[in-house]
Protein backbone atom coordinates (compact mmCIF):
# COMPACT_ATOMS: atom_id res chain seq x y z
CA UNK A 1 0.00 0.00 0.00
CA UNK A 2 2.58 2.08 0.92
CA UNK A 3 4.55 1.36 -2.23
CA UNK A 4 1.02 2.43 -4.01
CA UNK A 5 0.97 5.82 -2.96
CA UNK A 6 4.37 6.86 -3.55
CA UNK A 7 3.82 5.19 -6.98
CA UNK A 8 0.68 7.79 -7.06
CA UNK A 9 3.04 10.57 -5.98
CA UNK A 10 5.17 11.05 -9.08
CA UNK A 11 3.33 11.24 -11.68
CA UNK A 12 1.19 14.06 -9.55
CA UNK A 13 4.19 16.06 -9.06
CA UNK A 14 5.45 15.68 -12.22
CA UNK A 15 2.10 17.25 -13.46
CA UNK A 16 2.48 19.95 -11.10
CA UNK A 17 5.56 20.94 -12.58
CA UNK A 18 5.04 20.70 -16.62
CA UNK A 19 1.70 22.52 -16.34
CA UNK A 20 3.66 25.62 -15.20
CA UNK A 21 5.13 26.22 -18.27
CA UNK A 22 2.28 27.31 -19.53
CA UNK A 23 2.52 30.78 -17.36
CA UNK A 24 5.48 32.38 -19.35
CA UNK A 25 2.99 34.41 -20.97
CA UNK A 26 1.15 37.64 -21.02
CA UNK A 27 -1.64 37.97 -18.88
CA UNK A 28 -4.47 40.17 -18.51
CA UNK A 29 -4.33 42.73 -16.01
CA UNK A 30 -7.66 44.88 -16.03
CA UNK A 31 -9.99 45.14 -18.24
CA UNK A 32 -12.33 48.84 -18.87
CA UNK A 33 -15.40 48.21 -18.03
CA UNK A 34 -14.55 45.55 -15.73
CA UNK A 35 -15.43 41.73 -15.88
CA UNK A 36 -19.02 41.97 -14.42
CA UNK A 37 -18.95 45.19 -13.60
CA UNK A 38 -21.79 48.21 -14.65
CA UNK A 39 -20.96 50.62 -16.58
CA UNK A 40 -22.69 53.63 -18.46
CA UNK A 41 -24.24 53.57 -21.89
CA UNK A 42 -21.88 56.71 -22.86
CA UNK A 43 -18.53 54.72 -22.80
CA UNK A 44 -16.91 55.38 -25.74
CA UNK A 45 -14.51 52.38 -25.93
CA UNK A 46 -13.69 49.32 -24.26
CA UNK A 47 -9.75 48.25 -23.69
CA UNK A 48 -7.84 45.25 -22.30
CA UNK A 49 -4.58 45.81 -20.53
CA UNK A 50 -2.15 43.18 -20.46
CA UNK A 51 0.97 42.69 -18.20
CA UNK A 52 3.09 42.57 -21.24
CA UNK A 53 3.57 44.24 -24.12
CA UNK A 54 1.42 42.81 -27.07
CA UNK A 55 2.52 43.00 -30.94
CA UNK A 56 -0.85 42.94 -32.15
CA UNK A 57 -4.44 41.64 -31.42
CA UNK A 58 -8.44 42.01 -31.92
CA UNK A 59 -11.18 43.54 -29.73
CA UNK A 60 -15.14 42.70 -30.35
CA UNK A 61 -18.51 43.68 -28.48
CA UNK A 62 -21.41 42.23 -28.82
CA UNK A 63 -25.05 42.98 -27.34
CA UNK A 64 -28.31 41.22 -27.33
CA UNK A 65 -28.77 38.82 -30.31
CA UNK A 66 -24.84 39.08 -31.24
CA UNK A 67 -25.65 42.99 -32.32
CA UNK A 68 -22.04 44.41 -32.73
CA UNK A 69 -21.48 47.70 -31.11
CA UNK A 70 -17.93 48.07 -31.53
CA UNK A 71 -16.53 50.18 -34.73
CA UNK A 72 -13.92 47.94 -36.82
CA UNK A 73 -12.08 44.74 -35.07
CA UNK A 74 -10.07 47.20 -32.45
CA UNK A 75 -6.19 47.04 -32.45
CA UNK A 76 -3.24 48.04 -29.84
CA UNK A 77 -3.74 51.44 -28.27
CA UNK A 78 -1.04 53.45 -30.06
CA UNK A 79 -1.09 55.35 -26.16
CA UNK A 80 -0.39 52.11 -24.64
CA UNK A 81 2.19 49.09 -25.84
CA UNK A 82 0.34 46.67 -23.43
CA UNK A 83 -3.02 47.93 -24.47
CA UNK A 84 -5.90 46.55 -26.89
CA UNK A 85 -9.24 49.11 -27.59
CA UNK A 86 -11.92 49.80 -29.87
CA UNK A 87 -14.17 52.22 -30.08
CA UNK A 88 -17.91 51.68 -29.40
CA UNK A 89 -20.58 53.24 -31.31
CA UNK A 90 -22.93 55.58 -29.41
CA UNK A 91 -26.20 53.74 -30.34
CA UNK A 92 -25.91 51.52 -27.27
CA UNK A 93 -28.82 50.92 -25.11
CA UNK A 94 -28.54 49.30 -21.80
CA UNK A 95 -28.31 45.67 -21.12
CA UNK A 96 -25.73 43.14 -21.05
CA UNK A 97 -22.21 42.81 -23.26
CA UNK A 98 -19.83 40.70 -24.11
CA UNK A 99 -16.37 41.75 -25.24
CA UNK A 100 -13.79 38.97 -26.74
CA UNK A 101 -10.55 39.87 -28.15
CA UNK A 102 -7.50 37.88 -29.71
CA UNK A 103 -3.72 39.30 -28.48
CA UNK A 104 -0.09 38.21 -29.84
CA UNK A 105 3.11 38.34 -27.44
CA UNK A 106 6.07 39.47 -29.10
CA UNK A 107 7.46 35.72 -28.89
CA UNK A 108 4.28 34.77 -31.54
CA UNK A 109 2.26 33.44 -28.90
CA UNK A 110 -1.63 34.01 -29.43
CA UNK A 111 -4.59 33.78 -26.64
CA UNK A 112 -8.13 34.96 -26.58
CA UNK A 113 -10.63 34.99 -24.23
CA UNK A 114 -13.87 37.05 -23.48
CA UNK A 115 -15.45 39.12 -20.37
CA UNK A 116 -18.77 40.14 -19.84
CA UNK A 117 -20.15 43.80 -18.72
CA UNK A 118 -23.65 45.84 -18.28
CA UNK A 119 -24.89 49.09 -19.22
CA UNK A 120 -27.16 51.28 -18.09
CA UNK A 121 -28.55 54.57 -18.87
CA UNK B 1 43.78 13.92 -55.32
CA UNK B 2 42.27 13.40 -51.52
CA UNK B 3 45.13 15.01 -50.28
CA UNK B 4 44.86 17.89 -52.42
CA UNK B 5 41.26 18.46 -51.44
CA UNK B 6 42.04 17.93 -48.03
CA UNK B 7 45.31 20.79 -48.20
CA UNK B 8 42.50 23.16 -50.47
CA UNK B 9 39.97 22.81 -47.31
CA UNK B 10 42.76 23.97 -44.87
CA UNK B 11 43.73 26.56 -46.81
CA UNK B 12 39.81 28.05 -46.91
CA UNK B 13 39.67 27.07 -42.82
CA UNK B 14 42.17 29.20 -42.33
CA UNK B 15 41.24 31.91 -44.93
CA UNK B 16 37.66 31.57 -42.56
CA UNK B 17 39.28 32.06 -38.91
CA UNK B 18 41.28 35.27 -40.93
CA UNK B 19 38.27 36.98 -42.01
CA UNK B 20 36.43 36.47 -38.79
CA UNK B 21 39.71 37.30 -36.94
CA UNK B 22 39.26 40.57 -39.01
CA UNK B 23 35.90 41.57 -38.23
CA UNK B 24 36.76 43.39 -34.80
CA UNK B 25 39.89 45.34 -36.09
CA UNK B 26 36.53 47.24 -38.13
CA UNK B 27 35.60 48.52 -34.45
CA UNK B 28 32.27 49.69 -35.39
CA UNK B 29 29.66 48.21 -33.51
CA UNK B 30 27.34 46.10 -35.71
CA UNK B 31 24.03 44.29 -35.55
CA UNK B 32 22.87 40.96 -36.39
CA UNK B 33 21.53 39.68 -38.67
CA UNK B 34 21.56 42.23 -40.94
CA UNK B 35 18.16 40.85 -42.41
CA UNK B 36 15.01 39.93 -40.76
CA UNK B 37 11.62 38.79 -41.83
CA UNK B 38 8.37 40.94 -40.44
CA UNK B 39 6.41 40.37 -37.25
CA UNK B 40 9.10 37.32 -36.36
CA UNK B 41 10.65 36.63 -33.05
CA UNK B 42 14.60 37.38 -33.88
CA UNK B 43 17.52 36.67 -31.78
CA UNK B 44 19.68 40.07 -31.98
CA UNK B 45 23.14 40.29 -31.15
CA UNK B 46 24.80 43.70 -30.15
CA UNK B 47 28.79 43.44 -31.05
CA UNK B 48 30.38 46.03 -29.47
CA UNK B 49 34.35 46.52 -30.29
CA UNK B 50 36.68 48.78 -28.25
CA UNK B 51 38.74 50.51 -30.04
CA UNK B 52 40.99 53.44 -27.65
CA UNK B 53 43.07 52.97 -25.55
CA UNK B 54 40.36 53.59 -22.88
CA UNK B 55 37.81 51.13 -21.66
CA UNK B 56 34.05 50.61 -22.68
CA UNK B 57 31.97 50.96 -19.67
CA UNK B 58 28.29 51.99 -21.10
CA UNK B 59 26.61 50.95 -23.93
CA UNK B 60 23.32 52.69 -25.40
CA UNK B 61 20.75 51.01 -27.91
CA UNK B 62 18.20 52.90 -29.17
CA UNK B 63 14.93 50.56 -30.08
CA UNK B 64 13.74 51.09 -33.13
CA UNK B 65 9.99 51.87 -33.34
CA UNK B 66 8.21 48.78 -33.66
CA UNK B 67 10.52 46.67 -32.22
CA UNK B 68 9.39 44.71 -29.59
CA UNK B 69 12.26 43.51 -27.19
CA UNK B 70 10.99 40.44 -25.02
CA UNK B 71 14.35 38.62 -23.46
CA UNK B 72 17.78 39.43 -23.24
CA UNK B 73 20.75 37.05 -22.85
CA UNK B 74 22.60 37.70 -19.20
CA UNK B 75 26.05 39.20 -20.09
CA UNK B 76 28.19 38.53 -17.19
CA UNK B 77 29.86 41.48 -15.91
CA UNK B 78 27.47 43.61 -17.23
CA UNK B 79 24.18 45.09 -15.50
CA UNK B 80 21.54 45.88 -18.15
CA UNK B 81 18.81 48.46 -17.67
CA UNK B 82 15.87 49.36 -19.83
CA UNK B 83 14.27 52.66 -20.58
CA UNK B 84 10.67 52.98 -21.60
CA UNK B 85 8.99 55.16 -23.63
CA UNK B 86 5.49 57.25 -22.74
CA UNK B 87 3.56 54.10 -24.40
CA UNK B 88 5.28 51.47 -22.19
CA UNK B 89 7.20 50.23 -25.12
CA UNK B 90 11.25 49.55 -24.32
CA UNK B 91 12.76 52.80 -25.70
CA UNK B 92 16.52 52.33 -24.84
CA UNK B 93 18.77 49.03 -23.35
CA UNK B 94 21.41 50.18 -21.61
CA UNK B 95 24.54 47.76 -20.49
CA UNK B 96 27.09 49.13 -18.03
CA UNK B 97 30.53 46.92 -17.45
CA UNK B 98 34.09 47.66 -17.94
CA UNK B 99 35.58 45.96 -21.59
CA UNK B 100 38.91 45.05 -21.75
CA UNK B 101 40.72 48.08 -24.20
CA UNK B 102 41.57 45.02 -27.06
CA UNK B 103 38.27 43.52 -26.07
CA UNK B 104 34.74 43.04 -27.37
CA UNK B 105 31.16 42.01 -26.10
CA UNK B 106 28.50 40.96 -27.44
CA UNK B 107 24.92 41.46 -26.19
CA UNK B 108 22.28 39.21 -27.58
CA UNK B 109 18.28 39.95 -27.04
CA UNK B 110 15.13 38.56 -28.48
CA UNK B 111 12.41 40.76 -30.51
CA UNK B 112 9.93 40.94 -32.63
CA UNK B 113 10.30 42.48 -36.36
CA UNK B 114 7.28 45.56 -37.16
CA UNK B 115 4.64 43.58 -39.39
CA UNK B 116 5.83 46.46 -41.90
CA UNK B 117 8.97 46.09 -43.98
CA UNK B 118 11.74 48.76 -43.90
CA UNK B 119 15.21 49.53 -42.29
CA UNK B 120 15.75 49.26 -38.60
CA UNK B 121 18.19 51.61 -37.65
CA UNK B 122 20.07 50.63 -34.79
CA UNK B 123 21.27 54.00 -33.11
CA UNK B 124 24.38 53.22 -29.81
CA UNK B 125 26.15 55.20 -27.97
CA UNK B 126 29.81 53.61 -26.27
CA UNK B 127 31.16 55.49 -23.66
CA UNK B 128 34.57 55.06 -21.83
CA UNK B 129 36.00 55.65 -18.53
CA UNK B 130 37.88 58.74 -20.15
CA UNK B 131 34.78 60.25 -20.27
CA UNK B 132 35.19 59.99 -24.08
CA UNK B 133 32.35 58.67 -26.14
CA UNK B 134 31.53 56.83 -29.74
CA UNK B 135 27.62 57.77 -31.46
CA UNK B 136 26.91 55.00 -33.77
CA UNK B 137 23.76 56.87 -35.07
CA UNK B 138 25.09 58.31 -38.56
CA UNK B 139 24.08 57.08 -42.09
CA UNK B 140 25.79 53.73 -43.59
CA UNK B 141 28.59 55.38 -45.50
CA UNK B 142 29.61 57.78 -42.80
CA UNK B 143 32.68 57.30 -40.09
CA UNK B 144 29.98 56.51 -37.27
CA UNK B 145 27.45 54.26 -38.40
CA UNK B 146 24.18 53.26 -37.15
CA UNK B 147 23.96 49.41 -37.69
CA UNK B 148 21.27 48.65 -40.23
CA UNK B 149 18.49 45.53 -40.25
CA UNK B 150 16.53 44.93 -42.76
CA UNK B 151 12.75 43.99 -42.38
CA UNK B 152 11.78 41.92 -45.48
CA UNK B 153 9.22 39.17 -46.28
CA UNK B 154 12.16 37.71 -48.31
CA UNK B 155 14.49 36.91 -45.29
CA UNK B 156 14.40 33.62 -43.51
CA UNK B 157 11.70 33.78 -40.25
CA UNK B 158 14.21 32.83 -37.58
CA UNK B 159 10.71 32.20 -34.85
CA UNK B 160 13.65 32.62 -32.11
CA UNK B 161 12.15 31.84 -28.89
CA UNK B 162 8.69 32.00 -30.18
CA UNK B 163 6.39 28.96 -30.29
CA UNK B 164 3.66 27.70 -32.70
CA UNK B 165 5.73 27.89 -35.74
CA UNK B 166 8.24 26.50 -37.27
CA UNK B 167 11.59 28.09 -37.98
CA UNK B 168 11.93 26.67 -41.42
CA UNK B 169 12.26 29.37 -44.35
CA UNK B 170 8.53 30.29 -45.04
CA UNK B 171 8.14 29.87 -49.09
CA UNK B 172 6.89 32.75 -50.92
CA UNK B 173 6.38 34.67 -47.25
CA UNK B 174 3.57 32.59 -46.72
CA UNK B 175 2.79 32.72 -42.76
CA UNK B 176 2.56 29.31 -40.98
CA UNK B 177 -0.61 29.17 -39.12
CA UNK B 178 0.10 29.66 -35.35
CA UNK B 179 -2.39 27.22 -32.98
CA UNK B 180 -4.58 29.31 -30.98
CA UNK B 181 -4.27 28.13 -27.19
CA UNK B 182 -7.46 27.55 -25.25
CA UNK B 183 -8.18 30.07 -22.18
CA UNK B 184 -11.24 29.90 -20.07
CA UNK B 185 -14.34 31.94 -21.82
CA UNK B 186 -15.30 34.77 -19.77
CA UNK B 187 -12.71 34.40 -17.50
CA UNK B 188 -11.07 37.65 -18.19
CA UNK B 189 -9.23 35.51 -20.05
CA UNK B 190 -5.82 34.09 -20.12
CA UNK B 191 -4.07 30.87 -21.29
CA UNK B 192 -2.41 30.57 -18.01
CA UNK B 193 -5.81 29.13 -16.25
CA UNK B 194 -5.74 25.74 -17.46
CA UNK B 195 -2.40 25.11 -16.16
CA UNK B 196 -2.76 26.87 -12.71
CA UNK B 197 -5.52 24.65 -12.42
CA UNK B 198 -3.91 21.69 -13.59
CA UNK B 199 -0.71 22.59 -11.36
CA UNK B 200 -2.96 22.94 -8.46
CA UNK B 201 -4.54 19.26 -8.25
CA UNK B 202 -1.12 17.95 -9.16
CA UNK B 203 -0.20 19.52 -6.20
CA UNK B 204 -2.73 18.45 -4.34
CA UNK B 205 -2.58 14.75 -5.42
CA UNK B 206 1.06 14.60 -4.96
CA UNK B 207 0.76 15.74 -1.40
CA UNK B 208 -1.99 13.63 -0.42
CA UNK B 209 -0.24 10.46 -2.27
CA UNK B 210 2.75 11.64 0.08
CA UNK B 211 1.07 12.02 3.23
CA UNK B 212 -0.43 8.33 2.74
CA UNK B 213 3.04 7.01 1.81
CA UNK B 214 4.77 8.33 5.10
CA UNK B 215 1.90 7.62 7.66
CA UNK B 216 2.24 3.94 6.28
CA UNK B 217 5.67 3.86 7.07
CA UNK B 218 6.74 1.85 10.16
CA UNK B 219 8.62 3.21 12.58
CA UNK B 220 12.17 4.13 12.16
CA UNK B 221 14.09 2.03 14.81
CA UNK B 222 15.71 4.63 17.61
Amino acid sequence: MRRLALLAAVPAVTLAVTAGTALAHTEVKSTSPAKGSTAKTSITTVTVTFTEAIRSGTLRVTGAGGTVVSVGSGGRDPRKISRLRVPLKSSKRAGRYTARWTAVAPDGHRQHGSFKFKLRT
Amino acid sequence: MGRSIARAAAVLAVAGWAAVAALPAQAHVQMSPTEAAPGDPVKFELLVPGESDAHTTDVALQIPTGVLPFSFEDQPGWKRTLEHADDGSIATVRWRGRLASDGFVRFAFLAATPEQEGDLVWKAVQRYDDGKEAAWIGPPDSDNPAAVTRVSAAARRQNAGGEGESAAPAAGGARPATPVQESADDGGGSSGTLGIVLGGAGLVLGAAALAVALRRRPRAVA
